[in-house]
């Protein structure tokens, strides 16, 4: 049931983290425990989430976390690869608009590998604008 | 080599060997069959919902099943602590006659442990002290205790007896050692799944408790007004939920209509939706207002400020921006944060003035028949610190109807695992209902029938707000 798959590869100075599986209130903590220490000082992360089709309040949660951990030290994170599903609840709950997102995990390497730190809020994104 | 040596040589010591052998296989595979179905009636135990006798008829088992192999005619059992003080007995401490308070008594049990094996008595009328107790009926004469040992610890002591002299020999003390090793271990199990049994009852009735308090965090009743009709249902998933819906009045007549869901589940999420719950109501000058001033004129610059009786509704609408603040630097480290609709609705003059905090946007059917949605204007409350939220406002009419409902309405699954669905709720807002009240029973029948016996997936919340129809002049 709870079954989460996380893995983390350094590409250069880039932490690609990829999770396979539902992040809901039992495999929250898990991802969680795995992948905030990953968000060290001026660290820079690329959340592949792919291979995510459904995330609960508690998969929210990690996500606000996560943006906090590297907000707090200076890192920058982009996403990659949200289910329209979860794009929806995100949209909803003003979650959208706290990261940088891009398509492709290639144009998320190059967003990480520009110089300019994490904008954040009102980042440019190549995601469908939403109506 | 020597051993089969000398064997060879000697036919009848190697006969007595094997004979030897095939006595000890025998005791053993009696002791193992003995386990085994100790182990049964364990398991059985398991899955029966009377699980909190589990210990007491597991050594009543081992009781029963000692003496039924052995021909014992009496037995007695104490179960011991990890102090060593008599945790259980059977028969139970109040039924132990005389004769049998001898085999708790710690005396008794500190001398069976002093053995580490099983001690056969052959004539009990032989020992001078214990003579006068064993002369009542039911006359028992010889006793075997058993020491039950684990890893060398004493957990117990069995006590067999029966009523000739020298009854219990070397043959049955050697198979009494071998059924004491597994006893030792049934007893064990059985003493686990007991405490496991107890923690779980006292941790379901912990949360039975916690349930019955968030259960007074909810307004009871709900706020009635004249010309409206409110209507409200809850559902938690678990014991405990992290919705919520309110409505409080405020001193002018206007009236809160809240509804919120705190991220992820159980406890933690039940623990703020309290505060949530309360800090709206606290920032949202819900006090300030209710309660007269308690000093007479002394303190002007309030008294000049504040007219009583008056809210201001963008005034009541900062709740929301104070309890994001508030939640995003107090417990900015937990990152638990809530998606509220806070509305504030005038009953004289329809208008309802709100926040919607990242919620999925309440329903508004409009006696027409078309339906408006309340969209999100700000993010989840308690997300980032000074986040600015907008307030819009909207006009409600006679027969218009704003059904407010968390997404456990719109998650909540089949059997088959199938979601509810929003466009299965909007087509039952299509359906006619007079009332808040007929609507949210509506909703609440489809719901229950598509849920049917699935496992409830989410807490579920529904906050239902008519404006009743002016009656028809005809």
């Amino acid at each position: 049931m709870d079954n989460i798959d996380i893995k983390i590869e350094n590409l250069k100075d880039v932490t690609v983290v990829e999770i396979t599986g539902d992040i809901d209130a039992n495999t929250a903590p898990t991802v969680q425990e795995e992948v905030i220490p990953q968000a060290k000082p001026g660290s820079k992360i690329l959340l592949d989430m792919n291979n995510v089709k459904y995330a609960s309040s508690a998969g929210l949660r990690f996500l606000l976390s996560l943006h906090r951990q590297v907000k707090a030290n200076d890192g920058k994170l982009v996403l990659v690869g949200l289910a329209e599903e979860i794009r929806d609840t995100m949209e909803v709950t003003g979650f959208l608009d706290f990261f940088t997102r891009r398509d492709t995990p290639d144009e998320a390497l190059k967003a990480l590998s520009t110089d300019t730190p994490d904008a954040g809020v009102k980042a440019p994104t190549t995601d469908t604008p939403s109506t | 080599m020597d051993a089969i040596d000398r064997s060879m040589e000697n036919p009848i010591e190697q006969l007595a060997a094997l004979q030897q052998e095939v006595a000890e296989l025998k005791i053993a595979k009696l002791a193992l069959a003995a386990q085994n179905q100790m182990l049964e009636n364990l398991l059985k135990m398991a899955e029966s919902p009377q699980l909190q006798e589990i210990l007491q008829v597991t050594l009543q088992q081992a009781v029963d099943i000692s003496s039924k192999l052995t021909g014992a005619q009496s037995g007695c059992l104490v179960f011991l602590d990890p102090s060593g003080a008599v945790k259980e007995s059977i028969p139970k401490q109040e039924e132990l006659t005389p004769m049998q308070m001898i085999f708790t008594s710690p005396g008794y049990i500190s001398w069976v442990d002093s053995h580490r094996q099983p001690v056969a008595i052959a004539d009990v009328l032989e020992i001078e002290s214990l003579r006068s107790l064993f002369l009542e009926p039911p006359l028992m004469r010889s006793v075997l205790s058993v020491p039950i040992l684990k890893k060398q610890k004493l957990l117990g002591v069995l006590t067999l007896m029966h009523s000739e002299p020298g009854y219990f020999g070397s043959v049955i003390a050697t198979f009494m050692q071998s059924i004491a090793n597994q006893i030792a271990l049934i007893v064990e199990y059985a003493r686990c799944y007991s405490e496991l049994e107890n923690y779980s009852h006292q941790l379901k009735q912990e949360l039975e408790r916690g349930r019955e308090i968030q259960r007074d965090f909810l307004p009871n009743p709900i706020v009635s007004l004249p010309g409206w009709e409110l209507a409200a249902t809850i559902y938690p998933a678990r014991q405990v939920a992290g919705d919520f819906y309110d409505t409080f009045l405020f001193p002018d007549g206007a009236v809160a209509l809240v509804i919120g869901d705190v991220c992820d589940k159980g406890v933690g999420a039940a623990l703020f939706m309290g505060l949530f719950r309360s800090l709206l109501r606290i920032f949202s000058g819900y006090y300030s207002f209710s309660e007269p001033h308690s000093s007479n004129g002394n303190s002007k610059s309030e008294a000049g400020e504040v007219p009583p009786n008056t809210v201001k509704v963008s005034d009541a609408l900062k709740a929301i921006v104070l309890t994001n603040d508030y939640i995003a630097q107090n417990h900015g480290r937990l990152c638990m944060f809530a998606t509220i609709f806070f509305g504030v609705l005038n009953p004289k003059t329809g208008v309802l003035t709100y926040i919607n905090g990242g919620h999925v946007p309440p329903i508004l059917r409009r006696a027409t028949g078309t339906t408006e949605r309340l969209k999100p204007t700000g993010p989840a409350v308690g997300t980032i610190n000074d986040i600015k939220y907008e307030i819009h406002e909207v006009q409600l009419e006679p027969g218009d109807m704003l059904v407010g409902f968390s997404d456990g309405v719109t998650d909540a699954r089949s059997p088959e695992g199938i979601a509810f669905t929003e466009k299965r709720l909007l087509s039952l807002l299509e359906e006619p209902a007079p009332t808040a009240g007929a609507m949210l029973h509506l909703i609440k029948k489809q719901l229950r029938s598509h849920i049917a016996d699935a496992d409830p997936f989410d807490d579920i919340t529904v906050l239902a707000v008519q404006q009743v129809p002016a009656p028809s002049t005809n």
